[in-house]
């Protein structure tokens, strides 16, 4: 099909691409016209224009661009595709502070009930929104933008594909939309950190495939003869999160249109099934996702080489092998036959090792180059979080011995543990790298401002150290208020004695959360001073090393 | 039925441990290996490496 | 999705290292997928994963329905519906949980916080009156409850036009409705809270020990608030512990 009678033509990925989504509005306007569920028919409307959207993106892209394909090289130096790279990374800033500010509301919510607003703002419909949008969106969107980003540069080749990158940046923001607003409108699967319901799951998949393509396609393409360590984490991430997603996902909707599906699993198998995803979530989402990261911006901003090439070999085969087992120690004293609890608690006991040899490999990494903490907040906050997953994954395995978690299971202890390695690690290893990303990608020497960088550490600092301390606490004193005896034999405590017993903890809490979100808005405002500033500088002299102190 | 049940049960808690240490030894083993250093060197630099 | 053109002559020279990133996914394959079938595949074999109980039956079409707005609003992220095996649970709950009394649950609703208590044995421990109440306005009845308000449910007409559907597809994942229960289900809606219509025999047999009343007083027409109890009020009462053989199943 040629649209011009020069010899520009569209290509096939565009081709193919107008294809699908032509088949796509057809498919959402019948839906929308055809269901009786307000949610269902919002949402199909809001894919039929996303659909004729991309529609007229991709013309008005054919006609604006030259009739060559994007170079791979431009004077023998690799013609790199940061384009998705600046989109994901603005879109994981934007995700992070409605995340976050989401928390901060339902932190509150549990201080001060008065605050929840029947039905769209309920507790329970808002906790999933945060979980959702902290992980998946502002978490996803910095996976995206960091792995387009150090998959490029470790391979010195070009992202592979043309519209494709775009695809799974724009498709995977669209479905962190379709999620969030059905989250508050009442569409969910009802599975933990998987509510999202059958259609935007499909969509999901849709995406996840083309991601694998787009990394694996740039690898093929690389100059380098080894294929550099981060991107074996983020090959894990992607794959294993595929597997999971599957998995955890399989539901048959009670028709077509309908945005309402019943899992295949029940009961204790669905059980089984929740928690190896839930907790490999966490496994290769958060952790071997963000160890990525680790292994490409603490080098390169410490311009050092890791401290072990070999242990981090040993790291990446040790915590894939040993996190998939660990699901069960979510079940600990249920239903869940008693084998498999020992098998979970006994893997993620053997977990504390490889993650401990990866905390050794971040840190070490500094040795020699320990000044740099004092002068360098984004080095500092990188580090920071290296120990901070050290921490978390101390706790972890602790936590998952039975006899710890039976006081610990259903109590606030748990979401402290979560917000450990949340805030601490994941938050704090995303800032350290969008602060490295941004000069990088806007061609500028130096953040607006490293002082802030500094304040941004400090308050954000407190922040957790308030968040995690109220936590344990509150979860402690709850666990042992529960199984409080009096002399007689009875039990000591009602159960809304143990919760109004929780106030002045959660009210900690919200007040950690909210300094948590206020070093975030300097990020904001640091980000937006740096793109906004006029001193553009050649790419090479923005990723110079060129430091000044930060007091 | 209940002797399949027994059967994974069991395989699950002595095979997957047998398993779990061959892999780890043959990534060791990769790790390792003296032939592997000069690779794993130049791997290390690879995000310090300017174009 | 695209991939452009020149990739051809690329492709041919990086045919080594091609094969090794795709080596490194098959690795990455083999790793993760052997801990997670053994661990999952055994819990298939159902007679020594679920014990054999008494009692068990497929959800009512309006425990159905209430069980779902349990899923939509999200109540699993404040109750768990999982007695451990501790001492103080099965004091303060009851008998510990079995996995027989969620093997019809699709999806399950253990949960994993309890910012309120568990509710896994909650039915017929209050009036449908003091749930109604405590749904409108939990503030009301148990001042410290840092519960939601769901007053909203009692204003909302329950929909169940597409019961059948749900029970089809549930039917297809393996819990035991029968095609007289998929005929009936729209008309065995309106039956359990109908104690007096003609159809409530055949309805008890269908679902023995179903609880046949108006669980919303107040109103005429079926909310969802009275689905939403008809729930409340049946979780963790199908089993009769009293005649539970404890021994029967020693795994």
């Amino acid at each position: 099909m040629l649209i011009n009678a020069s010899r520009k033509a569209m290509h096939g990925g565009e081709l193919g691409l107008l294809l699908f989504f032509a088949t796509t509005t057809v498919l959402c306007l019948i839906i929308a016209a055809q269901t009786t569920e307000g949610p269902f028919a919002f949402h199909a409307a809001l894919a039929t224009a996303a659909s004729i959207a991309a529609i007229f993106a991709i013309f008005n892209r054919y006609f604006e661009r030259p009739a060559e394909p994007a170079p791979l090289e431009i004077d023998g130096k690799p013609n790199y595709n940061f384009g998705p790279v600046k989109f994901t990374t603005i879109a994981a800033i934007f995700w992070g502070f409605a995340g976050m500010a989401v928390g901060l509301i339902i932190a509150m919510q549990l201080a001060f009930p008065d605050l929840n607003v029947e039905p769209w703002l309920n507790f329970g419909r808002v906790r999933p929104l945060h979980t959702s949008a902290v992980i998946f969106a502002f978490g996803g969107n910095v996976l995206l933008a960091t792995s387009f980003y150090v998959v490029q540069r470790t391979s010195r080749a070009r992202l592979a594909g043309d519209l494709a990158p775009w695809f799974v940046a724009l498709g995977y923001n669209f479905f962190i939309v379709i999620a969030g607003t059905g989250y508050l409108l009442g569409v969910t699967q009802g599975k933990e950190y998987a509510e999202p319901e059958w259609y935007a799951d499909l969509w999901l998949t849709v995406v996840w495939v083309a991601y694998l393509l787009v990394f694996l396609g740039t690898l093929a393409r690389r100059t380098e003869p080894h294929i550099y360590v981060a991107n074996w984490f983020y090959l894990a991430f992607i794959v294993t999160v595929a597997v999971l997603h599957l998995g955890n996902g399989l539901a048959l909707p009670i028709s077509m249109y309908s945005s309402k599906s019943y899992i295949a699993w029940s009961g204790v198998q669905d059980a089984m099934f929740q928690w190896w995803y839930g907790h490999n979530a966490v496994g290769f989402f958060l952790t071997a996702g963000f160890l990525a990261i680790m292994y490409y911006f603490i080098p390169k901003r410490a311009e050092r080489p890791v401290y072990s090439y070999r242990l981090s070999i040993i790291h990446f085969w040790a915590v894939i092998f040993l996190y998939i087992w660990a699901g069960p120690h979510h079940l600990h004293y249920t239903a869940l036959p008693d084998w498999a609890q020992t098998l979970g608690m006994t893997f993620s006991i053997m977990l504390w090792m490889p993650s401990w040899g990866g905390m050794i490999n971040g840190l070490l990494t500094l040795s020699g180059a320990w000044d740099k903490l004092r002068t360098d907040p984004v080095l500092r906050m990188l580090v920071v979080s290296v120990a901070f997953y050290g921490m978390a994954t101390f706790e972890g395995p602790m936590m998952s011995i039975k006899a710890v978690n039976s006081l610990s299971h259903y109590t606030d202890w748990t979401v402290g543990h979560v917000h450990s390695g949340a805030l601490g690690w994941n938050a704090y290893v995303s800032f350290g790298a969008i602060y490295c990303l941004v000069p990088w990608l806007w061609n500028r020497r130096e953040l607006y401002s490293l002082k802030l960088v500094n304040w941004h550490f400090w308050i954000s600092t407190i922040g957790i150290v308030l968040y995690i301390t109220a936590m344990w606490v509150s979860g402690i004193l709850q666990g042992l208020m529960w199984r409080s005896y009096t002399a007689l034999g009875y039990l000591e405590y009602s159960f809304i004695e143990t919760v109004a017993a929780m106030h002045p903890f959660y009210v900690i809490r919200a007040l950690g959360g909210f300094l948590f979100l206020l070093g975030y808005m300097l990020m904001i405002y640091n980000v937006w001073m740096t793109i906004r500033s006029s001193d553009a500088v050649s790419p090479a002299a923005a990723r110079a090393p060129s430091l000044q102190p930060a007091e | 039925m209940a002797n399949t049940y027994e059967w994974l049960a069991r395989f699950a808690q002595s095979a997957g441990v047998l398993y779990f240490i061959a892999l780890f030894i043959v990534v060791l083993i990769y790790a390792l290996r003296p032939g592997n250093k000069d690779t794993f060197d130049h791997a290390a630099r690879a995000p310090l490496r300017e174009d | 999705m695209s991939n452009p053109a020149p990739a051809q002559s690329l492709w041919a020279r990086h045919a080594k290292i091609e094969t090794n990133s795709i080596l490194l996914l098959i690795g990455i394959l083999i790793a993760i997928s052997f801990g997670g079938l053994i661990e999952i595949a055994p819990l298939f074999y159902l007679q020594s994963t679920v014990e054999k109980v008494e009692g068990m039956r497929p959800y009512t079409p309006l425990e159905l329905a209430g069980r779902n707005i349990y899923v939509r609003e999200g109540c699993y992220l404040c109750h768990s519906q999982m007695i451990r095996a501790l001492r103080d649970e099965v004091e303060r709950y009851g008998n510990y949980s079995l996995a027989a009394e969620s093997m019809y649950d699709h999806p399950f609703q253990w949960g994993s916080k309890r910012n309120g208590p568990d509710l896994a044995r909650i039915g017929e421990k209050y009036s449908d009156d003091w749930h109604l109440a405590h749904l409108n306005e939990p503030r009301a009845l148990v001042p410290q409850s840092i519960m939601p308000s769901y007053a909203f449910l009692s204003r909302t007409p329950l929909e169940y036009r597409a019961m059948a559907d749900h029970l089809r597809v549930l039917r297809t994942e393996g819990v035991p409705y029968s095609d007289e229960m998929i005929e009936q289900s729209l008309a065995d809606v309106r039956t359990q809270v109908d104690p007096d219509s003609a159809g409530a025999d055949a309805f008890l047999k269908r679902y023995p020990k179903a609880k046949l009343r108006k669980f919303d007083a107040s109103h005429r027409e079926i909310t969802e608030a009275e689905a939403l109890i008809a729930y409340l009020q049946m979780l963790g009462t199908l089993v009769d512990f009293k005649l539970y053989d404890n021994k029967a199943n020693l795994r």
